[in-house]
């Protein structure tokens, strides 16, 4: 009867070894080691918290609460790791379940231990009247197993199967053609520019900015790439811009009046533009008024 | 009847050789006939799909074809007489995976639904940062219930899968279990397993089964949890020994906790259905004095689980009172203002693409639902002096809860109980198909009885008006529950949750991550705020009642921002604001800007002007960084405020 306890408890162990990220194995490696470790620690948590459930109706009772316990196993150990400090990752993800599993172990051996076996059955829950009856005919050790071997075939040819079609499916939508999807172009702020975050000042000497433009999806086209400063033009020029390419361009603003005020700097191309703002280095306060008592700016 | 209830569960008991050598003959039968249909229903759902993404019609049709040639071929061999227990056990779990296939294939590669974003978004953040219980930006309470998100991050934690492979993992067998799960609840009733098969056949015709309990979200993880509870609760009200009861009883308070750890409103439903049940045996108990025991049990259960719940939410989960009230009173103020004949109901299917066919079986579908409703109430009655105490008890309780989906349908023509409306079904349909699947059985019995007396035309035309009253209330109910965007691919539309995914706004959530990093808080319509919060990895706000970001678009050029608004933006640390320009240009296709609360126009007209959306160009506390076609990106400079600013250069 222990071995009901300690099989799982062995492959539990044995699998979560295989986990630790130390091992360095490929991942259709580790999803089977996780999946017969969550399933050992599934059958666990059934076999200490209810013994062996009968079946009633559809024989799934076992299967699904050891897959579901399984399951669950994983956000139950991140829970129980949150107020120990300790984060979600694998090793503490690893430490927690064998800990959990040794505990559920210790339990499934008390229960069995403390329960009274009735014709060979470890405290057998007894179910609804129907299932009684049934449950009888299948005390033969031998019986059962060939019955559990039936039970996985039922479980695992149509998961089989299902992902056999499920796969396919996946592949041919994925492979194949989709609609073309509308294209773009966009202007960004590039390098130190995309960092603006207050006003720029601009030196005697003006400043260099750097912009990037993206063209995807559109065919090659030529636009007006222009710099407005205060909302008028102050230089323009032909860019052109390939199918798919990104471009990275310096547009140098010129120096700004020495009157302290802000004065917005658009940098566009087609309909696209940006907008920053910018002041002449060492100029008076924009707050200054004028002599009619107007602010200046 | 009463034999029906009482026969020996099939392929239970032992077996001779050449009934076994049958039986194997069934099994592979069965397989290939399943297997071939669904690899023929698979191709027709990526045909529909396929039409629907080039804009060719016909998707509707071919999309059913698909569907129904599996589920009718699945429920002939589960309803089958002669199907033994493991074949049917074989057949649900088939089903239950192949019921996946129309949410998987609509978009395999990633999250696609409103809430899907979210539910990734937080799993990733776990993975990455390896903290629970954090906020999240797209759906505020869904960082309080990290049951999904926990599980998810650590099976990509351990093995190195994506979030998504790991998400889809999780939620295929998440779906199984359910199917698995309802058959199995139902077989605690009466442990006949075609009754078990109707009933996990007939839950899964509701709206929410194929699309919505599916998605990457909280519910669909929740909710197999709460039928396995419900399977635990029975058990133990049947348990004849004190450890067999305690040992059940024990496995309900867990699965009740996970349950509460991962989805509030499945947790209420569980508490409910937990009560309602003691609350039927208790009454039961006057005259069947057996059920006394099970009704000390079932009580005690429910306050186990009430306390449960109660507990997540005061200590862990204060602010979901919060996030559901206005849904449900604003949806209560709504129905009651159309009981007294105000106006602002919904227009049923108003503008909708749904073919003819569809919308009348949306509305067929509720009365086939209270056919089936009376033909159960009528064999409850009849079984009254025979049935089994607990299972007449849970019977009882499965019909009450299977009463709630009327009321609810009536929900449905308001604007904000439709969603609430529609959610509720995926919990209301579970009493209703486990309450009518003796129905189902007994009507299927009945015609066996009578086929020496009934033509082969008339035993024809039986099986296919089962099958057809299969089919309406699968169509009827899917057309009900999901939007035509959320079942079918098509080219991007604006305002749309499933097409917001355009190549310009995922650039833009690209560029931004990019240059400015990840986490930043920022001000964006709902489905730019999708995509920055999701694959941008930023922290989106679309604004709230109490924080009205969405004043911020609303003010006409030249008007000032209000100051309190200005102030939460910078105590807040917002960094960024977003500016979708089709704002002004289109109504979005679900009528949403930014959230269900917004005092917005919905009249068909788009709610702002192109000068609300541009005025942002001009005001020195915004730095514009990036432009597209659509979408613009600004930062905000709140010590630039008040600041003047110089036209002209000189």
């Amino acid at each position: 009867m222990m071995t009901t306890i300690l099989r799982p408890l062995v492959i539990a162990y044995a699998s979560l070894a295989v986990l630790l990220p130390a091992a360095s194995l490929p991942w259709p490696l580790l999803l089977a080691a996780c999946l017969l470790a969550l399933l050992a620690i599934g059958e666990l948590w059934v076999r200490a918290v209810i013994g062996r459930p009968a079946e009633s109706g559809v024989p799934a009772v076992r299967a699904g609460l050891t897959v579901l316990a399984g399951l669950l196993t994983l956000p139950a150990v991140a829970l129980l790791l949150h107020p120990l400090g300790a984060a979600v990752a694998p090793v503490p993800l690893i430490a927690g379940c064998a800990l959990l599993a040794t505990v559920l172990a210790a339990a499934g051996l008390l229960r069995l231990h403390l329960g009274r076996p009735v014709a060979g059955e470890p405290c057998d829950e007894p179910g609804v009247p129907a299932q009684r009856a049934a449950g009888r005919t299948a005390d033969l050790s031998g019986a059962r197993r060939r019955a559990t071997a039936r039970t996985a075939a039922a479980i695992l040819l149509p998961i089989g199967l299902s992902a056999l079609v499920g796969v396919a499916a996946i592949r041919t939508v994925e492979t194949s053609s989709h609609p073309v999807l509308p294209g773009y172009l966009t202007v960004a702020l590039n390098g130190w520019a995309a960092g603006i975050t207050h006003p720029v000042t601009v030196p005697a000497r003006g400043l260099a900015v750097p912009v990037r433009i993206t063209n995807s999806g559109l065919p090659t086209r030529t636009d007006w790439l222009r710099l407005r400063v205060g909302g008028a033009v102050v230089a323009t020029r032909r860019v052109t811009m390939m199918t798919g390419k990104v471009y990275a361009l310096s547009v140098r603003v010129p120096a700004l009046p020495p009157d302290g005020c802000l004065r917005p700097i658009g940098i566009s191309v087609g309909e696209a533009s940006t907008v920053f703002y910018a002041k002449a280095q060492g100029g008076a306060s924009g707050r200054a008024r004028n002599d009619r008592g107007r602010t200046a700016c | 009847m009463s034999t029906v209830i009482t026969r020996l569960a099939p392929g239970l008991a032992g077996s001779r050789p050449r009934e076994r050598r049958g039986r194997v003959a069934e099994a592979a039968r069965c397989a290939i006939t399943l297997t071939v249909a669904g690899a023929a229903g698979a191709a027709a759902i990526v045909v529909a799909y396929r039409r629907a993404e080039f804009g060719d019609s016909g998707q509707f049709g071919w999309f059913w074809a698909g569907m129904l040639l599996f589920t009718l071929s699945a429920g002939y061999w589960a309803l089958r007489r002669g199907t033994s227990a493991r074949l049917r056990l074989a057949v649900l779990i088939g089903y239950g995976a192949f019921t996946y296939l129309p949410k998987l294939l609509r978009h395999p590669s990633g999250p696609l639904y409103h809430d899907e974003y979210a539910h990734w978004g937080q799993s990733h953040d776990i993975l990455v940062d390896g903290r629970l219980f954090e906020l999240n930006p797209i759906v505020r309470v869904i960082g309080d219930y990290p049951g999904l998100h926990a599980c998810v991050a650590s099976l990509a934690a351990l093995t190195g899968l994506s979030i998504w492979q790991s998400a889809l993992f999780v939620l295929t067998t998440a779906h199984v279990l359910l199917t698995l799960g309802v058959a199995v609840l139902a077989g605690q009733l009466r442990p006949d397993p075609r009754i078990a098969a109707a009933a996990a056949i007939g839950y899964s015709l509701n709206s929410s089964f194929l699309f919505f309990d599916t998605q990457f979200g909280y519910e669909s993880l929740s909710l197999p949890i709460m039928v396995w509870a419900l399977v635990a609760t029975l058990r133990a009200l049947r348990a004849t020994t004190v450890p067999a009861r305690l040992g059940w009883s024990a496995l309900t308070l867990l699965l009740a906790a996970a349950t509460t750890a991962t989805h509030h409103l499945t947790a209420l439903w569980l508490t409910g259905i937990v009560g309602l049940l003691a609350l039927v045996c208790t009454i039961h108990s006057i005259p069947a004095r057996e059920l006394i025991t099970p009704a000390r049990a079932a009580w005690a259960l429910t306050s186990g689980t009430a306390l449960i719940v109660a507990a997540w939410l005061a200590v862990v989960a204060p602010r979901t009172g919060d996030y559901l009230d206005p849904y449900l009173g604003r949806a209560l103020n709504q129905f009651s203002g159309l009981a007294g004949g105000e106006e602002g109901g919904r227009e049923l299917f108003s503008k909708s693409v749904l073919p003819w066919w569809e919308q009348s079986a949306a509305y067929v579908a509720p009365v086939v639902a209270l056919i089936a409703m009376v033909a159960a109430v009528g064999l409850w009655w009849r079984l009254r002096y025979t049935d089994e105490p607990v299972a007449r008890a849970g019977t009882t309780a499965m019909l009450l809860v299977g009463a709630l989906y009327f009321p609810a349908t009536a929900l449905i023509l308001t604007p904000a109980g439709a969603e609430g409306a529609r959610r509720s079904w995926a919990f209301s349909y579970l009493g209703l198909a486990i309450a009518a699947a003796p129905v189902v059985v007994a009507l299927l019995d009945r015609v066996r009885r009578l086929q020496p007396r009934l033509s082969t035309a008339g035993r024809t035309a039986a099986g296919a008006g089962l099958a057809g009253i299969c089919a309406l209330l699968l169509v009827g109910n899917n057309a009900a529950g999901m939007n035509p965007s959320y079942r079918f691919p098509g080219p991007p539309v604006y305002g749309s949750d499933t097409r917001a995914a355009t190549p310009e706004v995922l650039a833009a959530a690209h560029w931004l991550l990019d240059t400015q990093g990840h986490g930043i808080r920022l001000v964006a319509d709902r489905y730019s705020g999708l995509i920055l919060g999701s694959y941008g990895e930023q922290r989106p706000t679309t604004g709230s009642e109490s924080f009205p970001a969405y004043d911020l678009y609303r003010a006409a050029p030249g008007q000032p921002i209000a100051p309190a608004l200005l102030a939460q933006l910078r105590d807040w640390r917002f960094e960024f604001l977003v500016v979708d320009r089709r704002m002004a240009e289109q109504v979005p296709d679900i009528n949403i800007y930014f959230e269900t609360n917004e005092p917005l126009r919905h009249d068909g007209v788009p709610a702002f002007d192109r000068a609300q959306l541009t005025k942002f160009d001009t005001m020195p506390w915004l730095i514009k960084l990036y432009d597209g076609p659509h979408l613009a990106i600004y930062r905000f400079d709140f010590g630039s405020l008040g600041q003047p600013v110089h036209e002209g250069t000189r």
